[in-house]
């Protein structure tokens, strides 16, 4: 009786939150069809909250996925409101960070977040995007954009096929024995432990991750879950919430660059701040509550959704 | 001893504290700055991109510097805890992190 009320009750939450979608994106293609045919001009401050809107937007699909605010930032400041897409990559550097910095607390006092797995596979990730750093100007961004964007498309659907559920493993991968890396975690039946495999195909996939990030500037929280989900075979609420825990600290080391370039535009960044800081805090109460096949649903439409958004770029040159 | 679990708690507050706080010094210059600003039109806002100083956004940027500052917190936190428990593979782990942080932060292209 109580377990089909609190159904209910999650359905007209759920019902809620779908409404509030439906209202943003009304929002969206009417401030769309202003800028485009009537070129009426927005006031700072109208601008500011419906930044304020979308950001929330952002920080809770960021909370959710771990794939941090950019992929609803950077569409909404570059298509919507015409802004530069530099101005847009700083705002969206620090609506990662942000999204990291507002769950990772909550996730960690949870017990989600394995931190030991985190830190290891940042290594690569460190490691990984310094090379690609180096490499950026020996690379075809155009080939590498069509690649990744049908690697999410493949992601997507190797995410929503995995039945974690049915798995069982007698036994982890040395590595992770050697470094400790098994864990527990809060799942919806009580506390339940987890073994790790296959960690050096995780930290290849993670240098390949920092490479990407270091070369596209983006996309480096869609292949952590990936390589903690489909390689270390991780719940699947570990590797969303270890990827959030790591996204912070490797947005921290393009950070001072961004600064000193003057993408980072103090105006244009606050109202995106407060609003990821609000979605992302929002998130993280809700993800205890949510089911994993939901999660990995939004999580695949999302990659899906940047994966479009690259090949558009590809296609039409926004670069 | 120092638990796994209390470490986290403690680096989970840490990390509250310091995002709360930034946020906090963010809304206040984003405050002041709409309060001034907002009821002009919104091309105007490319104009203050950083070369002349404003209070306001002097207060936000304050704000954002110490979001980025409090990643560099954790891990050494991190750093701290895998040594105080004397888990040597771990503390050179977030050493190791830490000091590219660090060098990020300096390093100008």
């Amino acid at each position: 009786m109580r377990k089909s009320r609190a159904r209910t009750r999650a359905r007209s939450r759920l019902r809620e939150k779908l409404s509030a979608f439906a209202l943003l994106a009304i929002t969206a293609i009417h401030c769309y069809s202003i800028q485009n045919y009537r070129k009426i001009t927005l006031t700072i401050l109208t601008f500011s909250l419906l930044l304020v809107a979308f950001s929330f937007v952002a920080g809770l699909l960021g909370a959710l996925t771990g794939l941090g605010g950019g992929i609803v930032v950077i569409p909404v400041l570059v298509l919507l409101f015409h802004v530069n897409i530099h101005y847009a990559m700083g705002a969206s550097l620090i609506s990662v960070i942000a999204t990291s910095s507002g769950t990772a607390s909550a996730y960690m006092r949870e017990g989600y977040t394995n931190l030991r797995i985190g830190l290891f596979l940042e290594i690569a990730a460190v490691i990984g995007a310094l090379i690609g750093a180096l490499l950026v100007a020996y690379m075809s961004k155009l080939f590498l954009t069509t690649l990744f964007s049908f690697i999410l498309f493949f992601s997507a659907y190797l995410t929503l096929k995995r039945r974690e559920a049915e798995e069982k493993y007698e036994s982890s991968h040395p590595w992770a024995k050697a470094l400790q890396l098994d864990g527990s975690y809060p799942a919806q039946s009580g506390k339940t432990n987890y073994q790790v495999q296959n960690v050096p195909w995780a930290f290849s996939l993670m240098g390949i991750a920092g490479i990407l990030s270091g070369l596209l500037g983006i996309g480096s929280g869609a292949l952590k879950v990936l390589a903690m989900d489909q390689a270390l075979r991780l719940p699947y609420k570990v590797a969303t919430t270890t990827s959030n825990f790591m996204i912070g600290i490797t947005a921290a080391v393009s950070a001072g660059v961004y600064f000193s370039n003057g993408y980072i535009i103090p105006s244009l960044v606050f109202p995106v701040l407060i609003g990821v800081l609000m979605g992302s805090f929002t998130g993280a109460k809700v993800l205890s509550r949510m089911n994993t096949p939901v999660l990995r649903l939004i999580f695949s439409i999302a990659i899906c959704f940047v994966g479009l958004q690259m090949l558009a770029n590809v296609i039409f040159g926004a670069n | 001893m120092l638990s796994a679990e209390k470490m986290q708690s403690i680096i989970g507050w840490v990390l509250m504290i310091g995002t709360l706080s930034s946020a906090v010094i963010v809304a206040i210059g984003g405050g002041i700055y709409l309060y001034e600003n907002g009821s002009k039109e919104m091309s105007e806002i490319v104009i203050d991109s950083g070369t002349s100083f404003h209070f306001a956004l002097g207060l936000v940027k304050l704000g954002l510097l110490l979001l980025v500052a409090v990643q560099s917190i954790r891990v050494a936190l991190l750093f701290w805890f895998y040594t105080a428990i004397k888990d040597y593979k771990f503390s050179l782990i977030s050493a190791f992190i830490l000091a590219v942080l660090i060098y990020s932060t300096f390093w100008r292209s």
